[in-house]
């Protein structure tokens, strides 16, 4: 028994950062979220014989967490979307970009959003959005490991992603304009930042 | 498809811009990794730390180990530790699951399974039928009427585990090699609050009639009410195959 709590201590704490990280932005409460990762790691490793020897010890984690989190948390689980619908949505929002404030951004501005505002942006993002987000680009899970997890198809993943990052840049844009940046036309912006078409030109 | 927004054209360098600022996002959001990273409080690492040592050690320190550890003492004449083997042996099979369960019934029940489904846990009785399995039931302490649902599976025997100290039933069934474990507790057990019932899925049950969770391994919690017993099935099946196999209407 030791010899499998040091195992487990060694495969599994490493990973009570990203854990908790993600709990807190999944319940936006930390004492949820403590209890989440508490209840997860003890779920984990009275199921740790069970957990197959040199795949990923953080995606298994990650996935006893999200079903804590279900039957904790949430009274119903959503169905999983389609991914016909989610590639026809993918496929609009990129032909429609000119409704939405990324049109008006370019990479200096987010280059140049400070760690809180992706902190605050990250966290206002609806919860379907945000958990790919983390789990991307925070987390480093593959587009795969991902379609486990919330249980869709990897067209779904990407439609996600997508359309998170857009929104996200959205509001780094509108942060940076409180920061003094200013949209095309008003005099501020860098040049550099000014996109080749404003949102007025489109229309 | 509906097509009534769908353009004609599309510009590519508006699409390009678009992929561009999307990489932006995303290069942005990975070089902040570390910043983005709640720090874990102390009080909870060190709390997850001392419970993963109590677990080891309530396991470590199991009933049947101690029988074993005293056997083995030298004090002890061979012809008695053989004999003592044996009553051990026979307890192991007799009382297994008098190792109480937590009070919470999913908990119980979703700690039970795995014993019951590898086999590890012997069935306290083996039978199809029944009037068999409420006759054993009711002669080991369970109070109530027990529940047979329609299951397109086979009814194969039933436990009796001991949830906070309260005798419960667990019918067993088996389709295709796959575990269908029914655990079942009197509501009035849970009024008195003997045991408890997580309240999201109290409220699951009482609003939406039944409460569907995946567990860790893929397999499946479903709790739902019938009269006055509280069901709680776990499987190794998955909640669509799990559904399929019971005749929900009737429940």
């Amino acid at each position: 028994m030791d010899d499998l709590r040091k195992e487990f201590e060694l495969e599994a704490l490493p990973h009570m950062s990203a854990l908790y990280s993600f709990a807190v932005r999944l319940t936006r409460d930390r004492d949820d979220a403590a209890d989440l990762v508490q209840e997860t790691y003890l779920k984990a490793f009275r199921f740790f014989d069970k957990f197959e020897r040199g795949t990923n010890c953080k995606a298994w984690l990650f996935r006893i967490l999200k079903n804590s989190y279900i039957n904790k948390f949430r009274k119903t689980s959503k169905a999983p979307d389609t991914v016909e619908y989610d590639a026809i949505e993918e496929f609009y929002e990129t032909i429609r970009d000119s409704s939405v404030e990324t049109s008006v951004l370019e990479e200096q501005v987010i280059d140049n959003a400070l760690d809180d505002e992706v902190a605050k942006a990250i966290e206002a993002l609806p919860e379907e959005f945000r958990t790919v987000i983390i789990l991307c680009d925070i987390e480093s899970f593959t587009y795969e490991e991902i379609a486990e997890f919330i249980d869709c198809p990897i067209g779904t993943v990407r439609s996600r992603l997508h359309r998170a990052r857009k929104l996200l840049a959205g509001s780094l844009a509108e942060y940076a304009r409180k920061r003094g940046f200013e949209l095309p036309g008003e005099g501020k912006m860098p040049e550099s930042a000014i996109p080749e078409r404003s949102l007025n030109d489109e229309h | 498809m509906n097509t009534e927004f769908m353009p004609t054209d599309l510009d590519p360098r508006q699409v390009e811009r678009e992929q561009r600022i999307v990489r932006a996002v995303s290069n942005t959001v990975a070089r902040r990794r570390d910043a983005l990273r709640i720090q874990v409080p102390v009080e909870l690492e060190r709390s997850i730390r001392i419970s993963l040592g109590e677990a080891a050690a309530s396991n470590q320190q199991s009933w049947l180990a101690g029988a074993l550890n005293w056997v083995r003492r030298p004090a002890v004449s061979f012809g008695m530790a053989a004999a003592t083997l044996m009553i051990v042996v026979g307890l192991v099979f007799m009382t297994q699951k008098s190792e109480t369960l937590p009070a919470e019934i999913t908990d119980a029940a979703l700690m039970a399974f795995p014993g019951v489904h590898t086999g590890s846990t012997k069935l306290d009785i083996t039978s199809a039928d029944k009037g068999t399995l409420s006759a054993y039931l009711a002669e080991h302490g369970v109070g109530h009427e027990i529940f047979y649902p329609e299951v397109e599976a086979e009814l194969v025997g039933a436990n009796v585990f001991s949830v906070n100290g309260l005798p419960c039933a667990e019918i067993v069934y088996k389709a295709a090699g796959h575990t269908i474990a029914l655990l079942q507790v009197d509501e009035k057990a849970i009024a008195s609050k003997r045991v408890e019932l997580h309240p999201v899925v109290a409220e699951d049950v009482a609003h939406s009639k039944w409460h569907w969770a995946s567990t860790v391994d893929n397999g499946t919690l479903f709790v739902w009410k019938s009269n006055s017993i509280m069901c709680t099935v776990v499987s190794d099946l998955q909640i669509d195959e799990v559904s399929s196999l019971f005749r929900l209407e009737a429940l």
